[in-house]
């Protein structure tokens, strides 16, 4: 405005009609930001202008955290960042100042030219700062089989980038049963330390039938975001302990393996899930029943007592010629029953010849 | 400088770049790739002392730059300090001061490329003592490994880590098991590696001979066991995994009477083993005579057993030394020996009669005959089964002093004496009531296991080994045949504890202190095979040990899902 009333005044003087040209306000706008901005993410703006005159344009950055955003409304009053930029980058903080999770940010871009035209209006951006869902990650103890009635500790450890693990509360539970079942899931002291950046909870889960269960875990934050995730267990019948050595060799078909001195018969190796031989930390014993059937004998009995894993037969007890069995049949805490018929030398209660639970050595006295 | 570099300047830095990292990494060695560490240590065997050192080179390669070294030392899990003994610390030195395994770790962090490491479990003696052993692994079948048997050492107060056990490298063998015509034949073959007798691999030959078996790449010896009780057995010897299995040679025959003074004894079965190989099974006619087919062997040990046939009561008569086959091998009862009929003797349990129980008689026999010559030992087994009044029914036995092992029910044994002279009973006892406790190491040995292994009257009987497992206390609670000896086997299935063998005890008693143990631990592999070997039967055995005891283990594992195994042996220092 005193330039143009300068400029009439010179006009006036001279008689001669001349004016300076009028400087234009510089236009600016905001650009340079991504799709997504997360609390805690950097954000980086750039801007662009316009002066007419192409006069130097001095940038002035504000952000402010808010709970709205729009209008400015809901907005902390003093702004968390300010610079005098061409560009602005800033951290997205994770809370208003009053400890309210930060929602939005409100961003101001004020301009002014070198001759003191600002922009106007200022340029606004609310950016939409989404808060992450938390952080879940899901265990099971052991690596055993799942079957009926056979605890397992599950853990789920719960984190959240945007509040930390305090903030977050302890997660649902909810269990997908095959069927109607009482409760399975219960609560279990956690038995081991605690993450350092993450919490962990413990339940002890107890399947009750055969079939497919989903154990479904959802955390969620302080600002309703929710992650779940879920632990499926196929829970079968128990599976039999399996012989998976036997000393010395089994005689195939009808034949009978030969015995001229003191032979030790022994199962050096029982493999399963529960119970087996040797001992293993945290697992328990094979349980061993020998059998024998004696010349002459129409099946082979139960030798009482004779519940370790090897049995010993000593052929100078018998005339050389006899033919003798031993067998041996081996269980686990499910004690399935080892029922395949008597005459039966080997057996799997599962069908599956690479797992047997007898073993019948026909020995020949020599 | 700002801007980028670009035409000579750039080209000859480069180049200089490219010479300096060819000097600085010695043949070639990229920036993107590790050096190469490993260390050694001295003196090989250390034995610990308060002033015993052991110094642990490292020998770096591929290095480029400058070389940093972090070491650690460790024992049972506790630092143990050290000092540098060289002043770019490529060298250590520590203090030995107590027995074990030291495990060394060394980093080295290269100024311009990738780190490297190695580590070592060096085994401190506690002395320079050592007992003997074996160690035999069995490989599962889908391992495709062969069974090794190797001697071990046992050292006084000290865990030993071998660290890789890598089994020998086995093949597939196949071949055809053929008579002395050529023709195949179903057989048992026990191949034992000349190298390594403890590794013995059995097998059975199919109808038409055919077999096959996993066995080391050396030669074996094979003793053949034809099925046919007509076709003699025979060892082969030399035979090379790959080659061909010698026929079976002609057998000789070896003959012989068996006679109590001028009475021929018929339906006696008569075996001979020769340097470890049985002949066929004779069966004595009515004459007396018998033959077996087998091999001669000069200066053999021979062994010749007689089972006469139960019901005329006399015993199976053993012998073995120096027999010649070649000649008629006679075997001669006692004239003297007379047995005597047991009919009607009853069996009692606290008076009263014990009808239809399962009895036999056992007892060793002494003078009772002579075997081409020899003194044999007698045994007698004569299994019986009283009558429906309590009263052994007709049955013969020599006039001395035998047992009577009465199964009254399952598990339920009782031992017996029986005069020389006329018993007017036979007497059962009930069983005897057992509290025994494991002790030994700090706390109350849970789980314990207890074997009972029957000798004696029990064992000639047949009855079996009795395995009780202990409360958490350590106590087992029981019962036991009366009248009976033992092998006492405390064993422990978690290690705690050294296992513990008291032989030949008649009593069972309170208390029992398991020794220290040292623990043997190791990584099964194969060779040429990175694959851990999982579920292989890892067994530590007596090396001095003969008959059952030499293949009843001292202790056992089994390797985990890494291929590795830990095993308490008892302590020697301690036994």
């Amino acid at each position: 405005m005193n330039r143009l009333l300068a400029s009439l005044a010179v006009l006036g003087t001279s008689g001669c009609f001349y004016t300076d040209p009028i400087n234009q306000r510089p236009s600016i706008a905001i650009g340079g930001l991504g799709d997504e901005v997360y609390r805690g993410d950097v954000v980086s703006l750039t801007q662009t202008h316009d002066d007419p005159e192409g006069h130097f344009v001095r940038f002035t950055w504000r952000a402010y955290a808010c709970t709205d955003g729009e209008g400015g409304a809901d907005c902390d009053v003093e702004p968390f960042y300010t610079q005098v930029l061409d560009h602005a980058e800033f951290t997205v903080p994770l809370r208003r100042a009053g400890g309210m999770p930060l929602r939005n940010v409100r961003v101001v871009l004020e301009a002014k030219d070198e001759l003191g035209a600002t922009a106007k209006p200022p340029q606004e951006l609310v950016i939409v700062a989404l808060d992450r869902p938390p952080g879940l990650e899901l265990e099971r103890s052991g690596n055993f089989v799942m079957t009926p009635n056979r605890a397992v500790t599950l853990y789920a450890t719960v984190s959240d980038a945007d509040d930390g693990p305090e903030a977050l509360g302890a997660p649902a539970w909810e269990v997908f049963a095959p069927a109607p079942v009482g409760q399975t899931l219960t609560d279990t002291t956690l038995d081991r330390p605690q993450p350092p950046a993450s919490k962990t909870f413990a339940k002890t889960f107890t399947p009750t039938l055969v079939g497919d269960w989903e154990v479904r875990v959802t955390a969620t934050d302080p600002l309703d975001k929710s992650t779940t995730k879920s632990l499926v267990f196929t829970v079968v019948p128990p599976p039999p302990p399996c012989i998976a050595q036997a000393a010395p060799i089994v005689a195939p078909g009808g034949a009978a393996l030969p015995v001229t001195a003191p032979t030790l018969f022994r199962v050096p190796v029982v493999v399963d899930d529960l119970d087996v031989y040797p001992a293993q930390p945290g697992l328990g014993a094979t349980r061993f029943e020998w059998l024998f059937r004696g010349p002459g004998a129409p099946t082979p009995t139960v030798v009482s007592g004779a519940t370790a894993s090897s049995f010993n037969f000593d052929p100078a007890g018998y005339t050389p010629g006899d033919i003798v069995e031993i067998r041996v049949q081996i269980y686990d805490r499910e004690n399935t029953p080892v029922n395949c018929p008597v005459t039966d030398a080997t057996c799997s209660v599962v069908s599956q010849p690479a797992c047997i639970q007898r073993q019948t050595w026909r020995v020949e006295v020599r | 400088m700002k801007g980028s570099m670009k035409g000579p300047m750039k080209t000859a830095l480069l180049l200089g770049l490219a010479l300096l990292g060819a000097c600085a990494g010695d043949l070639g060695q990229n920036p993107g790739e590790n050096c190469t560490l490993t260390l050694s240590f001295t003196p090989s065997m250390p034995v610990a002392g308060p002033t015993n050192v052991v110094r642990v080179n490292s020998a770096a390669t591929d290095v480029i730059g400058t070389s940093s070294y972090t070491w650690t030392v460790s024992l049972a899990g506790s630092n143990v300090p050290f000092t540098f003994a060289q002043t770019n610390r490529s060298a250590i030195e520590f203090t030995a001061t107590d027995a074990g395994v030291y495990e060394v770790s060394a980093q080295l962090t290269p100024s311009s490329n990738g780190a490297c490491t190695d580590s070592a479990s060096i085994n401190v003696l506690m002395d320079t003592t050592f007992e003997n052993a074996r160690l035999h692994i069995v490989p599962p079948p889908s391992a495709m490994g062969p069974i090794v048997d190797r001697p071990i050492q046992i050292h006084d107060g000290s865990d030993f880590a071998l660290g890789p056990v890598v089994l020998e490298l086995s093949t597939l063998a196949t071949g055809t098991v053929r008579n002395a015509s050529g023709v195949g034949i179903p057989a048992y073959l026990v191949l034992s590696p000349q190298g390594m007798g403890g590794a013995t691999v059995e097998t059975f030959s199919s109808g038409t001979g055919a077999f096959s078996a996993r066995l080391l790449l050396q030669p074996h010896d094979v003793v053949v066991i034809p099925s046919a009780t007509n076709v003699a057995p025979e060892r082969l010897t030399n035979y090379t995994p790959g080659g061909t299995l010698p026929m079976l040679t002609a057998p000789d025959t070896i003959t012989g009477t068996v006679r109590q003074g001028a009475t021929a004894i018929a339906n006696a079965r008569v075996q001979i083993t020769i340097d470890g190989v049985p002949t066929t099974i004779g069966v004595t006619a009515a004459n007396g005579s018998y033959s077996v087919l087998g091999h001669h062997k000069t200066g053999a040990d021979v062994t010749v057993a007689v089972t006469p046939p139960p019901t005329i009561g006399l015993p199976r008569l053993e012998v073995s030394g120096a027999i010649t086959t070649t000649g008629a091998i006679d075997v001669a009862y006692a004239p003297g020996l007379v047995p005597r009929n047991l009919g009607g003797v009853p069996v009692r349990r606290g008076g009263s009669a014990l009808a239809n129980r399962a009895v036999v008689l056992v007892g060793n026999v002494a003078g009772a005959g002579t075997i081409a010559g020899l003194i044999a030992l007698g045994y007698l087994r004569v299994p019986t089964t009283t009558d429906a009044g309590g009263n052994l029914p007709s049955v013969l036995a020599p006039a001395v002093a035998l047992s009577a092992v009465t199964t009254v029910g399952p598990g339920d044994l009782a031992v017996g004496s029986i005069p020389a002279t006329a018993p007017a009973a036979i007497d059962a006892p009930a069983m005897t009531g057992i509290v025994t406790t494991a002790g030994g190491g700090g706390a109350a040995l849970s789980g314990v296991t207890l074997d009972l292994v029957p000798k004696g009257a029990l064992a000639a009987a047949n009855a079996p080994a009795l395995h009780f497992t202990a409360d958490e206390t350590g106590r087992v609670i029981g019962s036991i045949p009366t009248g009976g000896t033992y092998d006492v086997r405390w064993s422990d299935p978690l290690g705690r504890v050294g296992p513990l063998v008291a032989y030949d005890r008649s009593t069972i008693a309170t208390t029992y202190t398991l020794p220290p143990a040292v623990y043997i631990s190791g990584d099964v592999t194969i060779t040429g095979n990175a694959n851990p070997v999982v579920g292989a039967s890892v067994q530590i055995l007596c090396d001095g040990c003969t008959g059952l005891d030499r293949n009843r283990p001292i202790a056992e594992s089994a390797t985990d899902s890494h291929g590795s195994f830990r095993i308490a042996v008892p302590d020697p220092a301690a036994m």
